[in-house]
């Protein structure tokens, strides 16, 4: 499984232990599970969502590279380790 | 007793949370002996924000609502600050808690000798399950500051203050929040005439902070640095010409005779020279 692919997976759970939590982005807001869904069709998005999402994984995937807590816990979410 | 304009609307649900946010920021702002111009708590109108700015010079402006990359609004419609009337914030320090607008806003309040601007050159975002940890992130730099910090100090202490909340985060399992986190403190700029901004798209001005430095390569302007360009290339084509006419006249002979072509050439350049110098005088100020 590609480390992106790993990290969506464990927000996808994490999405799913907290259907009431909602992210604000500017002028929008999105549900968790809604955002989660976001990460896998980013490239259908609008431009300022597909920015914002693309800059989100981005951060995702380097915390995932340079943080090893992050990483561990990511893995054990997803069922990886 | 020093000024500050607080300036947060209130007109959906994510303004509901910014405008909650300020009022951490005035009760500190009046602990520290702060007279607080506070307008907010409802749509606004660019022409009460103007007005506040205008009759308080100087003042400490702070906003706390949505933002563009060219704009902070005012109300769902209507910009409270844009490159329009950006010269209000000349001369003052300004503390804004809002999505995109350090990315052109902010620079061009530089361009206007704004003497700090704090901002954000991405989307500011934030989840309902870790509110209070972005309040104390969006909140910490502008508490810094009235520590007796001075910005950049404080916009490092706020990005170092986003590293341990980031982590906290990881720890308990919120990996929403610890991106998102991250991804604003990544974001977070603070622009002052020690810390000039450095990101463009314009490739032009790419050259010019790469060729002299942010101070100056932010003061020059797109005529002055066509005017440049089109004076210099001018210049050259008219030296190579003239120089190919010599040559046909009586080869390298003829070039390095004393010409009236040179010296005119000379002079026109000697006037360019005294011209523009003024000019450099006041960008290298």
């Amino acid at each position: 499984m590609k480390e992106l692919d790993i990290i969506i997976k464990a927000l996808k759970l994490e999405a799913q232990q907290k259907p009431n939590e909602r992210i604000y982005v500017g002028f929008k807001s999105y549900t968790y599970a809604e955002f989660a869904e976001m990460l896998n069709n980013h490239k259908k998005l609008a431009k300022v969502e597909k920015e914002f999402v693309e800059n989100f994984l981005k951060t995702s995937l380097k915390l995932f590279k340079e943080n090893k807590a992050y990483r561990e816990k990511i893995l054990t979410l997803a069922g990886e380790k | 007793m020093t000024l500050a304009i607080l300036v947060a609307p209130r007109f959906d649900d994510a303004s509901s949370y910014s405008y909650d946010w300020s009022r951490e920021i005035k009760k500190v702002l009046e602990d520290k002996g702060f007279q607080v111009i506070d307008i907010g708590g409802r749509p606004l109108s660019r022409a009460e924000v103007e007005k506040a700015l205008t009759e308080n010079p100087n003042a400490l402006f702070i906003f706390y609502n949505h933002g563009n990359e060219d704009c902070l609004w005012a109300s769902q419609t209507e910009k409270a600050v844009d490159e329009d009337n950006v010269k209000l914030l000349a001369s003052r320090e300004c503390f804004t808690m809002a999505c995109l607008s350090a990315k052109q806003l902010g620079v061009e309040a530089y361009k206007v000798g704004c003497l700090a601007y704090w901002g954000y050159t991405e989307v500011f975002a934030f989840t309902t399950e870790d509110a209070d940890v972005f309040k104390e992130f969006a909140n910490c730099g502008l508490k810094f500051k009235l520590e007796g910090k001075t910005w950049e100090e404080a916009l490092q202490q706020a990005k170092n203050l986003a590293k341990e909340l980031c982590q906290k985060l990881i720890e308990a399992g919120k990996y929403f929040s610890s991106i998102l986190l991250q991804q604003d403190a990544d974001a977070l700029r603070c622009y002052t005439p020690n810390n000039p901004p450095t990101e463009t798209k314009c490739i032009f001005r790419k050259i010019a902070l790469k060729i002299f430095g942010p101070k100056l390569g932010w003061r020059i302007s797109r005529s002055q640095a066509l005017g440049w360009l089109f004076f210099l290339v001018g210049y050259g084509v008219t030296l190579h010409a003239v120089a190919d006419e010599l040559y046909w006249k009586g080869g390298y002979a003829e070039i390095f005779k004393p010409q009236g072509e040179w010296v005119g050439l000379a002079l026109v350049m000697l006037g360019f020279i005294l011209l523009v110098s003024d000019v450099v005088k006041w960008l290298r100020k």
